[in-house]
């Protein structure tokens, strides 16, 4: 600043440049607080354009996303109807049921008559796989299960050898991984001795 | 260059200075400098009469009447910062032989000083000070004191008008950048003398390299006794009797006869007093400059204030003092508020010189 004298008592130039600093300070927050404002109204208005857009476009996509639906939904029926085919599929073979009786008839041939069977039921069971089981440390989780097909045969014979001969001749025609004589109960009937069995086969 | 490109490089330089306010005894004048492509000129000028009863007096001030006038005058100026300067005749203006030491050593000692002399207690003034030549060490030190109560309620004045006021200059120092403006901001060497001849004080002053060297109020060479004198004499209000002196004003020494001749020496009988006083007066301060500190004899005197609106007032006391003597002047661009008769920008060099405090040097 040029020369000059200033007659301005000490502590009033105080007070005018604090008032000063204190005016100017005001302003710089203003000013920021209404950038703020601004800014946050744009991002605000920017927001709601989005979430129009959003809902136009989820509007106008509502047909594709049906259709997903249910795609989705028949993609599902589809993998239902797959595990089902590949489950009982291939009894739908005729040569594999035709198979299993010829099998189950030629070992009760082996009986000369003495045994019959009742009842032959199909079943399809899930157990624990032994193998990895095995491998597994002991504090492993549970071993995965597997897939296991199971004939169950029940029946009446007139001896345990009878019923004995039968398993045997299941265990020897090979179709079978397993054959399990589960129960056998002897009774009688008019005077005539018989066993009710039940046999287990597994392939 | 195109006169769009001329205008807008224009704008670009243009700077405006502060709102310098300087409140003299009978009117308050207000004007805003600004620098167009590098030339200060007066961009926006106003005067405003005292109102009658207002005093420059704490207790006048405290009335309310400058803080009205400052609001009524401001929606005219740019910028609410501003720098005062007040009329020499409220101050009280010494000269002092003080020891060296550090400036504020120097304060205490001034403060002392004017407390033993009986101006008053230290807390009832406000001083500043400065060297008279501050090329010798053990120099006279140059006092302005006023009134604590009365800086305290100008200033608060202006503040309640919505203006910052940034300085509260002193008379000597305004008269020497009053100069400085004149002569387009460059600082002359060689001494000249500035008479800010008022309508209630008579302040000369001697300046050297842009500061005021000397300083002296003079005695009995008021502008406002003469205004009054041909105001009752002819039957005219105060303003009449100013437009008179303005219009007319005294006989050009080495002019003609002319058609103002009849009413000019009517003027000039009555001034005889005022002019015979003056010319003592300045005379007086130019021997005391000759024997005492001759390397302060100045070359020529610049004339602004009131009495120097007076017509051919500058020819007249060039053969008085056997100096060259001028008028003040400064490109003025609008005066804002006026309706009828312009003042004369003699009148603002005080307020023009506070307007640029706030210019840029």
């Amino acid at each position: 600043m040029k020369p000059h004298l200033n007659l301005l008592p000490w502590k009033l130039r105080c007070q005018m440049l604090l008032r000063q600093r204190l005016w100017q300070w005001c302003v710089g927050w203003s000013a920021l607080a209404l950038g703020f404002a601004v800014l946050l109204g744009w991002r605000w208005h920017g927001l709601v354009r989005a979430q129009e857009h959003l809902s136009d476009w989820q509007r106008r996509a509502s047909t594709v996303q049906a259709i997903d639906t249910r795609n989705e939904s028949l993609r599902r029926q589809i993998a239902t109807l797959t595990a089902r085919l590949g489950r009982y599929g291939h009894l739908e073979s005729e040569q594999i049921g035709f198979q299993l009786l010829a099998t189950i008839s030629q070992s009760s041939t082996f009986c000369a008559g003495n045994i019959q069977v009742q009842k032959m039921t199909f079943k399809h069971v899930q157990v624990a796989d032994t193998t990895v089981a095995k491998d597994a440390a002991p504090n492993a989780k549970a071993p995965p299960m597997r897939d296991v097909r199971k004939l169950l045969l029940n029946g009446v014979a007139k001896d345990n050898l009878a019923i004995a001969q039968f398993v045997s001749s299941l265990r020897d025609s090979g179709v079978f991984q397993s054959v399990d004589l589960k129960s056998s109960l002897g009774n009688t009937v008019a005077d005539v001795g018989s066993h009710t069995y039940h046999v287990e086969c597994t392939f | 260059m195109s006169v769009a490109q001329r205008s807008m490089l224009s704008f670009l330089r243009s700077r405006t200075g502060w709102i310098g306010i300087d409140i003299g005894t009978h009117s308050l004048k207000l004007a805003q400098v600004e620098s167009v492509g590098g030339q200060k000129q007066i961009a926006h000028a106003l005067v405003i009469p005292l109102p009658a009863a207002s005093h420059l007096t704490a207790e006048s001030v405290r009335t309310g009447w400058l803080t009205r006038a400052l609001r009524t005058a401001l929606p005219c100026f740019r910028g609410r910062t501003a720098a005062c300067g007040v009329s020499m005749s409220v101050t009280d203006f010494r000269s002092m032989n003080i020891p060296p030491g550090s400036r504020n050593e120097r304060r205490e000692m001034i403060a002392q000083e004017l407390i033993d002399g009986g101006i008053a207690t230290a807390e009832a003034i406000e001083f500043d000070f400065w060297d008279g030549n501050p090329k010798e060490e053990n120099a006279a030190v140059n006092v302005l004191a006023v009134s604590k109560s009365f800086v305290t309620q100008v200033a608060e004045a202006i503040q309640g008008a919505g203006l910052n006021c940034r300085a509260l200059d002193g008379s000597p120092f305004t008269l020497a950048r009053s100069l400085e403006l004149m002569n387009h901001d460059s600082v002359v060497s060689t001494p000249r003398a500035v008479l800010d001849w008022g309508h209630r004080v008579a302040h000369l002053a001697i300046v050297v390299d842009g500061l005021p060297a000397f300083s002296r109020v003079l005695k009995d060479c008021e502008v406002g006794p003469l205004v009054e004198s041909i105001a009752q004499g002819l039957g005219l209000s105060l303003e009449d009797s100013c437009e008179l002196l303005s219009t007319y004003g005294v006989p050009d020494p080495q002019g003609t006869h002319s058609e103002f001749s009849e009413i000019q020496e009517l003027v000039v009988d009555m001034a005889a007093e005022l002019f015979d006083q003056l010319t003592v007066e300045v005379d007086k301060t130019l021997q005391y400059l000759g024997s005492h500190r001759p390397e302060l004899a100045p070359t020529e005197l610049v004339l602004l204030g009131g009495g120097a609106a007076i017509r051919n007032a500058e020819a007249k006391l060039s053969q008085e003092f056997n100096l060259p003597v001028m008028r003040w002047q400064l490109p003025l661009r609008r005066m804002v508020g006026m309706t009828g008769r312009q003042p004369p920008v003699e009148l603002f060099a005080n307020a023009a010189a506070l307007s640029d405090l706030g210019c840029e040097p």
